[in-house]
């Protein structure tokens, strides 16, 4: 990946238009539906995020693993078990919310539900995928095993929480492939241009069509369908070089996601009923998102990077 | 012995009395608390006394307990009904009460139809309270008076 801060720059912007866009057209007017259809969708920005990490971490063999988790526990856990305990206040929870909130025990209770779902998530990935990259012998089985138990949680419980995670295991062996056999870097650029084109088109036409299918064997496919357009998207953002500007936000990717879970929808409600003008509103709660993100990373880093900290850490 | 019994009778006599109090009146248990409870029983009294449902599904969106900035708009058939697995068809006209800000659990629907009980079981079937990713729905409540069904799906507060 040549440009993944362009990348992470984009999925996190789409996911803040997921949870807090406001549609600027009205109900019954032509781009109603279109404009809620890509309201809908930006949901792949959590794919990308996966994904970019599964390439990542494929990339190289992780030497010393266990100083590898501790190293993503430090950065990402720390300030999720923060942004829970500010939640515990703000939010009036239960002890019981806060434990299975810090356990991450909630994602499986709640699926996308549960208070930051994606950070549990993405440290299970952590874990498991270096393990699966170095010691998984048949890595097909592993598709095949997810397959089944998919289809067999589906169709004969009534389990639905895990899928949010689960359904991303596809997109997530795919990182995993393309990095470790660098399947990127052995195709032309007219090669790419044409995949990239192909998946965009047979992405998009899949998305519009099947976006909202039910499937009995599958719960919640609308993540599979979802994988062509995504990669197509990937891949036409990592053409496109990176600024100061997209590096400084991408690089606040994580606290964007915890900010707008926790006081998003708060902000959004205030801002809206003092300014109730959509087009203005959407492009001021995202300024106000990004702006308080760059700020808490800033401030995040300053602290986390003190020698005191440095010295208990290490 | 005889002396027992004849209290346990006259106990369970003062017993049955107690069961058989004709008090109409609604006891606080009964009034509804949550947020799709009020509006249920809103809808019934507005829509008694209202027969524009423009006008109920707006005095609705003002409805104090919905704590976030709604919209009350016309739906066709052609619009793009939420809340629901599959599609909503088969209504003469409706509103809908919805967030500004989709992705907050909470959608109120009232439509015009003929066969309201019908068309209601059908919306139960459909509902899904879960029709964001990340949100949900706390419960689903509805009503009807005379051919209009209200249906709202929503957060049991907005305290949180």
């Amino acid at each position: 990946m040549k440009n993944k801060k362009t990348i992470m720059f984009v999925s996190s912007l789409l996911i803040i238009i997921f949870h807090l866009w406001v549609n600027v057209s009205k109900v019954n007017s032509a781009f109603f539906n279109i404009e809620l259809f890509i309201r809908t969708i930006c949901y792949i920005g959590v794919d990308i995020f996966f994904f970019l990490t599964a390439y990542s971490l494929s990339k190289n063999e992780i030497k010393d693993y266990k100083k590898f988790i501790i190293s993503r526990f430090i950065k990402i856990y720390l300030l999720y078990i923060l942004f829970t305990l500010i939640a515990f206040f703000y939010k009036n929870w239960s002890i019981t919310d806060l434990i299975l909130s810090i356990t991450g025990l909630q994602l499986f209770m709640k699926g996308g539900g549960a208070f930051l779902w994606f950070v549990p998530a993405i440290m299970i990935v952590y874990i498991l995928l270096p393990l699966y990259n170095k010691c998984c012998n048949k890595k097909y089985l592993v598709w095949i095993i997810w397959l089944i138990i998919t289809i067999i949680v589906s169709k004969f419980t009534n389990y639905k929480e895990i899928f949010i995670l689960t359904n991303r295991i596809p997109i997530i062996l795919i990182g995993s492939y393309l990095s470790r056999n660098k399947v990127l870097d052995k195709i032309n650029i007219k090669q790419y241009i044409v995949i990239t084109i192909l998946l965009l088109i047979i992405g998009f036409l899949l998305l519009y069509n099947y976006n909202n299918l039910k499937c009995d064997y599958i719960y919640d496919i609308k993540y599979l369908i979802a994988l062509p357009f995504t990669l197509g998207l990937i891949l036409i953002l990592d053409l496109i070089p990176s600024n100061k500007l997209v590096n400084l936000i991408s690089s606040s990717t994580l606290e964007m996601y915890m900010i707008q879970m926790l006081f998003g929808y708060d902000i959004a409600n205030e801002l809206y009923f003092r300014l109730p003008i959509p087009i203005l509103y959407n492009i001021i709660i995202i300024i106000i998102i990004i702006g308080i993100s760059v700020l808490l990373h800033y401030i995040y880093g300053k602290i986390m990077n003190s020698k005191k900290l440095k010295v208990l850490f290490s | 012995m005889k002396k027992i019994l004849v209290c346990l009778v006259l106990v369970l006599g003062l017993f049955s009395l107690t069961a058989c109090n004709n008090d109409t009146e609604p006891k606080e248990e009964d009034k509804p608390t949550t947020v799709a409870g009020i509006l249920a029983s809103e809808f019934k009294t507005l829509a008694k006394e209202e027969k524009d449902m423009s006008v109920v599904a707006s005095k609705l969106s003002e409805n104090e307990n919905i704590k976030i900035k709604v919209m009350a708009e016309e739906l066709t058939e052609e619009s793009y009904i939420f809340g629901f697995d599959d599609e909503i068809k088969g209504f003469k006209s409706g509103y809908i009460i919805a967030p500004m800000i989709s992705t907050q659990p909470f959608v109120a629907y009232i439509f015009e139809v003929e066969k309201p009980e019908e068309f209601l079981a059908n919306l139960k079937d459909k509902a899904n309270l879960r029709w964001n990713i990340c949100t949900e729905a706390d419960e689903y409540q509805s009503a009807i008076v005379d051919n209009y069904v209200f249906f709202v799906m929503s957060p049991n507060n907005f305290d949180n």
